[in-house]
């Protein structure tokens, strides 16, 4: 197992690539519902079911993985690969998880494209379509829930979270602007409460 | 449209937000409002699709890239999405170092109620395509939204559940002709 003890990074005898390759299909095929369950399952699969990984480990790859951009599950899977086969297990590990999900998720949307000028598809959408609309608001409050500081700072973390809403649907300034904006606006002004100075002496 | 092009706009929007769904007002401007390659509805499927399949949220990104140019579409999708993350596994020791600096943690914070910002108006968009407008959304439309939201807020609920009864209420709205 990688990382059998706290801080112990060396590696050991690991899986085989096929055999890593069948356990990234399984977490890549069947984890249905989203991030979460994706990720509770490469948790049953590598750290309870193969024991490939300690528990440390994984806790520390998906700290790390938190910082990264984009998906963090892609940048979990590759970190855990890495550590438990070298490069190869990095390259197996993501295009194992991520090419299964992929290819499913294409066959969904061909299928969808064959039958949507159906009228009971075009029914089925036209309920499904604003009900997107309200479940990517729900994804946006917890985005905003899960950055946003506690007491009273809060406010002024949701203005945030408003003031960027307004400013992109009545301006279109692009993205990438906005985002560097509110990141500059974070380093110097948003950072944690309960941060002090570091004591004299420290750097 | 040149596929490189293409896919600079699918790294672009992972390399530079949180989250799977974090690319999702990047890819709205540029391939609805800057290119005009896709429209809001077919952005909102394709948000659907990655909700139903299995795998990481940010998988809806490939059903658009095969909706606007087939399966090269979808690869390049694919490739643009899953590269940026990787990058964080050389820099793995200066994140372990840096993550806790005060400036580093606001930074983020930032990124991530901004994204919050930004994936709140895509949401009210397509639920009222005007924006913020007096008019609003149709009372139907609302409702269909609030439905949304309220099933999936929680997060413990599988998201069939609200797609399938948004899906059955969207039968039954145009069976009476609302």
């Amino acid at each position: 197992m990688v990382g059998d003890h706290p801080g112990e990074l060396a590696r050991r005898a690991g899986p085989s690539l096929i055999d890593l390759a069948r356990a990234w299909i399984a977490v890549g095929s069947q984890s249905l519902g989203g991030g979460s369950s994706t990720l509770y399952m490469m948790r049953a699969v590598l750290v309870e079911r193969r024991k490939w990984v300690a528990p440390d480990m994984f806790r520390e790859c998906w700290a790390i993985g938190q910082a990264s951009p984009g998906m963090h599950l892609v940048a979990l899977s590759g970190m855990l690969g890495e550590r438990m086969a070298g490069l190869p297990g990095l390259v197996v590990s993501v295009a194992a998880m991520v090419l299964p999900s992929a290819l499913i998720t294409v066959l969904f949307t061909a299928g969808l494209v064959e039958i949507e000028q159906h009228p009971l598809v075009q029914s089925l959408l036209r309920g499904v379509i604003p009900a997107i609309g309200g479940m990517t608001v729900a994804m946006a409050t917890f985005f905003g829930q899960t950055s946003a500081r506690r007491g009273r700072v809060a406010v002024v973390d949701w203005l945030v979270v408003g003031g960027t809403a307004v400013l992109i649907a009545r301006t279109g300034v692009p993205v990438l602007f906005i985002l560097l904006g509110a990141a500059v606006l974070g380093a110097f002004a948003l950072r944690p409460v309960a941060a002090r100075p570091n004591p004299p002496g420290r750097d | 449209m040149s596929p490189l092009e293409f896919f600079l706009i699918f790294l672009k929007a992972s390399a530079i937000t949180f989250t799977g769904m974090g690319s999702l007002p990047i890819l709205q401007q540029e391939l609805v409002q800057f290119h005009g390659w896709t429209t809001d509805e077919q952005i909102a499927k394709a948000v659907a699709i990655g909700r139903l399949s299995p795998g990481p949220n940010g998988m809806y990104a490939v059903s658009i890239g095969y909706v606007v140019m087939g399966w090269l579409g979808a690869l390049l999708a694919l490739l643009g999405s899953v590269l940026p993350p990787l990058i964080i596994i050389p820099l793995a020791p200066l994140v372990r170092r840096s993550i806790h600096r005060p400036w580093v943690d606001g930074l983020m914070r930032g990124i991530g109620l901004g994204s919050a910002g930004l994936l709140l108006s895509v949401g009210v968009g397509l639920v009222a395509p005007n924006g913020f407008s007096l008019a609003g959304p149709g009372p139907w439309n609302l409702a269909l939204a609030v439905l949304g939201f309220a099933l999936t807020r929680t997060g413990k609920l599988h998201p069939a559940i609200p797609l399938g009864v948004a899906g059955v209420a969207g039968v039954v709205l145009s069976m009476a002709g609302l």
